[in-house]
């Protein structure tokens, strides 16, 4: 199309191209949609539980708390047999 | 010829002996269907006409139980709630599963792994997901409405509303099962054959068109067999909603699972269970058979 519109594209080509472009995010921006749902509750679960007791009742929650803890593994496998 | 004939053909007392043959092996699985099946099947509705009580003697009461039921407004209550969460859990997850698969379908970057990020809710334990969302369902300290206040929404009580409990619970059950479907649809778009969309396109058809004329009609049969699925799915349900609300608040989201389970293991009216268990049978027969007959019309033709 380019090559027969010479060097310059015409109007209508340049506007071809934008809304393909336009609709390739579009398509990024629902798969975005429809992952996120998934992968955020299970981020969200392994945010819960390396955190201390006291981050998860904070309000605004805290994603990425700023101390890290490996406790609730700890007591979890301390407090039961888990068959071993 | 003849001669092979004459040592095929069956020989006197050839039927008898094999029809015993048969007999014994059927026997095994004759025994396991009605030790397992049959049983308590019939054990359940001999029960149902007791007034029995854990610990107590159980008094023939005929169909007193049935009777008692159909005027039992929380049972009659626990009904519309399990049709209501079924209804809202079956068609939800149909139309996102969908468009999910359609999206699915197409070639783009990552998409492998995209897809068995989306897949993953279905992987997950139902009671480790039921607790995750409870604790985003909280009012107060909740995700969900940290989310809401982001976008300018005002918080919503979720779980703790006797509104909003079962769009709630249905909220979970989509996480959790769109997937599936996807699965499903995923499949069904995979074997559709690639000529009527050449010659629709050259027919100068649009996307749309090519969907709602090609694609949907096409693809039908999967859809049902993915709501029949669902269908069943979101009738069983119970661990989710037992985790999350236990059937409230008050009784707000008590299905029939719920009900039959406090009242057999709560209050230990096991007549009066075995009761419920058979209307809730009746009931899922019945929509068995029409979800059949509706599937039977869908056939490729």
């Amino acid at each position: 199309m380019d090559v027969a519109a010479g060097r310059v594209p015409a109007p209508g080509a340049t506007s071809a191209r934008w809304r393909r472009k336009l609709r390739k995010v579009g398509f990024g921006f629902s798969v975005l949609v429809i992952v996120s749902p998934a992968i955020l509750v299970f981020l969200w679960m392994l945010s819960l539980s390396l955190k201390n007791e006291i981050d998860n009742l904070a309000y605004p929650p805290v994603f990425i708390p700023g101390q890290l803890t490996l406790r609730n593994f700890v007591q979890v496998f301390a407090e039961n047999s888990m068959g071993l | 010829m003849t001669a092979a004939a004459s040592t095929l053909a069956p020989r006197p007392g050839f039927l008898a002996r094999r029809r015993r043959s048969y007999l014994l092996f059927v026997a095994p699985a004759l025994l396991v269907v009605g030790a397992v099946i049959i049983f308590p099947w019939a054990f359940t509705v001999w029960m149902s006409a007791f007034d029995w009580k854990i610990g107590s003697v159980a008094h023939f009461v005929g169909f007193d139980n049935y009777t008692q039921l159909a005027t039992n407004k929380r049972f009659l209550e626990s009904i519309l709630h399990t049709f209501y969460f079924t209804l809202l859990a079956v068609i939800f997850p149909l139309i996102l599963g969908t468009i999910a698969a359609l999206i699915f379908h197409r070639e783009f970057p990552l998409r492998g792994m995209l897809r068995s990020i989306f897949t993953m809710p279905m992987m997950a334990t139902p009671v480790a997901v039921a607790l995750v969302w409870t604790m985003m369902f909280h009012p107060q300290q909740g995700v969900l409405n940290y989310l809401l206040s982001l976008v300018g929404l005002p918080p919503s009580l979720w779980v703790y509303s006797p509104t909003w409990v079962i769009p709630s619970l249905v909220l979970v059950e989509i996480w959790h099962w769109t997937p599936l479907i996807m699965l499903i649809v995923l499949g069904g778009l995979a074997a559709l054959p690639t000529e009527p969309y050449e010659s629709a396109r050259l027919d100068g058809a649009s996307e749309w068109q090519l969907f709602r004329y090609i694609t949907l009609p096409l693809l039908a049969p999967f859809l049902i067999v993915a709501a029949v699925i669902r269908t069943i799915d979101a009738l069983k349900a119970f661990d989710t909603i037992y985790v999350i609300s236990q059937g409230g608040p008050g009784t707000a989201s008590e299905t029939i699972n719920l009900y039959l389970y406090l009242q057999a293991f709560a209050f230990y009216n096991v007549g009066n269970a075995s009761a419920v268990v058979v209307v809730f049978f009746v009931i899922i027969l019945a929509l068995a058979l029409l979800l059949l007959h509706v599937r039977e019309k869908a056939k490729w033709t």
